[in-house]
């Protein structure tokens, strides 16, 4: 990794169960890709909403000394947004046409 | 029973325009425009009854449990209609009809109408097949809905995707004239003239939609600020760029009979481009931070769509292509001016559409994943905006046919844009800055010279300049803006003080802290005090959990001094310590003032006629 140190770089993938943590005024988690590839993430600013763990990121910045910096985390947005116990219900009625 | 009445509408819409096309509805109704009329007013009435099944949560149909909440306001719960792909779709349907009916006032021609009403018919079948908004589920007591989601409750979300979809819509006007016209070989100056109006109203909306989309994207966290060349903020852009050289190229057409087929071919990609996007996003082929729930079906049935319109646009084309050399004007005229306006629109508009879909060829083809960001366009589109910006400030006043007079002032202004530039770089040291006032330094010079000159100075007149004059004070203040904002990370602990000194000398207070219930959230919110010593600004950024998800959404908060602004969020609340994230956003007002400006210049020529 050590040709991508410095560059303006954009990694998308999901953050890492349990590792989201708010440490000295900065935002801390670990975000892995489909290859279970994971790279620590600092991020100073307010997180956006819908960021949580499990969940999809994108976030862009500077990779140095092997922690990714970010400036700018993107959390996605679905027009078919439902919460995962509603989601249950509706696959135990058959009801649910969704994935 | 409305999921009932919903399907029966739709099956006696279907069955009227079958009627009408095979002419037997002549039988019964002997006015065509009267039937065009009532078919209109039929394909209205779906969106109509979703919208009232919502007002009153009709949990009998899945699409208001999936998409609104019983104790969600009156407010969002109407306006959750489009927030499913289902609804907006049917919006779809409702805005070619609307406009189907406006234009009926106007233009009696059968043929052009059977045209927006097969289109129509399209989108009908369209959500009908592949996800019907009326399918019924059984009444259940306990079903209260599943809420829209939280980060759509927003005022915009009520004004926004309507005033877009308008404008995307208003483009089937100048597609099914153009269609018309070139099938028919009638190149009359009223068509043009009609073609010009619905046009403009298109670019209206159109405008103020993206300018709302932009607002609504700098007010939220996280949706990357007021530009972010997202898939779905660039498949607006592309038919706006393209509507604005037709407005450029029909002007030609009309004033000076040339550009004919340049203007009517225009006009058949402008709705293309309109559909093109909605199918790109809708399809979820393209990766962007707004994403949509993904069906095959879905796009399978966009790409139809598409590929009649396309197929319709590119027999049009090759039948006009051997009769393009016929204009003929001046090297240096009006005309060829604003040829040059075209091609430059025409090429932003390429290099928007191809870095958009570059990505998915690339993924395709190539097998291998690029992301095409803001560096790609920042120097592609910003390398044609600079001569294009150029051109605007002498353009305009070069004469129709063949322009005789030289323009004495054009090499006084280039120096003097060049001598206030070098000052701004002194003053300011950024490249970027003075590189922008450099380019729109003779628009503003001579903005303020041509009002002294004897240019006849109508309605007309007023409006252009003020078109031209905004597109200058936008591209300052998104420059100044973007190149000098800066933020600051606060943290204040419990048990230490309650002030941090900025970066500008001023000091941010922390107040109390607020925990207060609403209908269906919470909000918590932190008053944050930012003091010069004499006065104070405050600001209320919070954090609203939301039911029935549980989801916590953070809400921004901001406070103007003068064209800039303060922006604040929390970034963590916890008992021993607040996080507030504070951005300072120079002339951010001046941005959104310039973009009301420009709205207001298209309306001023669109209601100069009346």
């Amino acid at each position: 990794m050590n040709e991508l140190e410095n560059k303006y770089l954009r990694v998308g993938g999901l953050v890492k169960e349990n590792s989201l943590k708010f440490i000295d005024g900065s935002w801390v988690f670990e975000v892995i890709d489909q290859n279970k590839n994971s790279i620590n993430v600092v991020f100073s600013k307010t997180l956006p909403n819908l960021v949580e763990e499990k969940k999809g990121i994108i976030v862009e910045g500077k990779l140095v000394n092997n922690t990714f910096i970010a400036e700018i985390v993107l959390a996605k947005h679905d027009e078919n947004y439902m919460p995962q116990s509603a989601i249950d219900k509706l696959k135990e009625e058959g009801k649910w046409r969704g994935d | 029973m409305i999921s009932l009445f919903g399907n029966g509408i739709v099956y006696v819409s279907l069955i009227l325009t079958v009627l009408f096309y095979v002419k037997l509805l002549k039988k019964l109704i002997p006015s065509e425009v009267l039937s065009l009329r009532i078919i209109y007013f039929i394909n209205l009435l779906p969106f109509i009854l979703l919208i009232y099944a919502f007002s009153i949560s009709d949990f009998t149909l899945l699409n208001v449990i999936e998409n609104s909440y019983i104790d969600d306001p009156l407010f969002y719960k109407v306006t959750s209609a489009w927030g499913s792909h289902e609804g907006s779709i049917l919006l779809w349907v409702f805005l070619i009809n609307l406009f189907g009916i406006f234009f009926l006032n106007k233009n009696h021609t059968v043929e052009i109408h059977k045209n927006i009403i097969f289109i129509s018919t399209l989108f009908l079948l369209y959500v009908m097949i592949s996800s019907n908004p009326f399918t019924y589920i059984e009444a259940n007591e306990e079903i209260l809905g599943l809420g829209l989601n939280p980060i759509l409750q927003h005022f915009l979300f009520v004004i926004h995707p309507p005033t877009l979809f308008l404008g995307y819509i208003g483009l089937i006007i100048p597609f099914v004239l153009s269609a018309h016209m070139l099938i028919k070989k009638d190149f009359s100056e009223k068509l043009f003239e009609e073609m010009l109006i619905w046009s403009k109203i298109s670019w209206f909306f159109l405008t103020a939609g993206i300018v709302l989309g932009s607002y609504w994207a700098y007010s939220e966290l996280g949706w990357g600020g007021w530009w972010f060349w997202d898939p779905v903020e660039n498949i607006s852009l592309i038919p706006w760029l393209l509507n604005t050289a037709l407005i450029h190229s029909l002007k030609v057409s009309i004033k000076s009979n040339q550009l004919k087929l340049w203007s009517l071919n225009l006009g058949l990609y402008c709705f293309i481009a309109s559909v093109f996007g909605t199918f790109l996003v809708r399809s979820n082929l393209i990766v962007s931070v707004h994403s949509f729930a993904t069906d095959p079906l879905r796009g399978l049935f966009l790409i139809i769509i598409i590929g009649y319109l396309l197929a319709m646009t590119v027999r049009l084309n090759i039948k006009s292509i051997s009769n393009f050399n016929e204009d003929s004007f001046d090297l240096f005229s009006k005309e060829s001016f604003l040829l040059l306006n075209n091609i430059f629109f025409i090429c932003s508009a390429l290099v928007v559409f191809i870095g958009t879909v570059y990505p998915l060829f690339s993924e395709m083809i190539l097998e291998t994943s690029v992301s095409v960001g803001a560096p790609y366009y920042n120097f592609a589109f910003n390398l044609l905006l600079a001569p294009l910006i150029l051109f605007m400030a002498f353009a305009p006043q070069i004469s129709w046919g063949k322009h005789e007079k030289k323009d004495k002032q054009l090499p006084y202004i280039l120096v003097l844009s060049l001598v206030i530039s070098l000052l701004s770089f002194y003053l300011f040291e950024n490249f970027y800055f003075a590189l922008s006032v450099f380019i729109t330094g003779p628009l503003f010079i001579k903005s303020i010279l041509v009002l002294n000159t004897n240019v006849k100075k109508n309605l007309n007149f007023y409006s252009q300049w003020l078109a031209h004059l905004s597109i200058g004070v936008f591209i300052i203040a998104a420059v100044y803006t973007e190149q000098f904002d800066y933020e600051e990370n606060l943290l204040f602990e419990k048990n230490s003080s309650n002030e941090i000194a900025l970066q500008n000398n001023k000091i941010a207070i922390i107040k109390n802290i607020k925990d207060e219930s609403f209908q269906n959230y919470q909000r918590i919110s932190v008053d944050l005090l930012i003091s010069d010593g004499q006065q104070n600004r405050q600001l209320s950024p919070s954090k609203n959990i939301y039911q029935p998800s549980g989801q916590v959404t953070n809400e921004v908060n901001t406070t103007n001094v003068l064209f800039s602004q303060y922006y604040a969020t929390i970034s963590t609340i916890e008992s021993d310590q607040v996080g507030i994230n504070l951005v300072y956003k120079p002339f951010i007002n001046l941005l959104w003032l310039s973009s009301i400006m420009l709205i207001f210049s298209i309306f001023l020529s669109i209601v100069k006629r009346k």
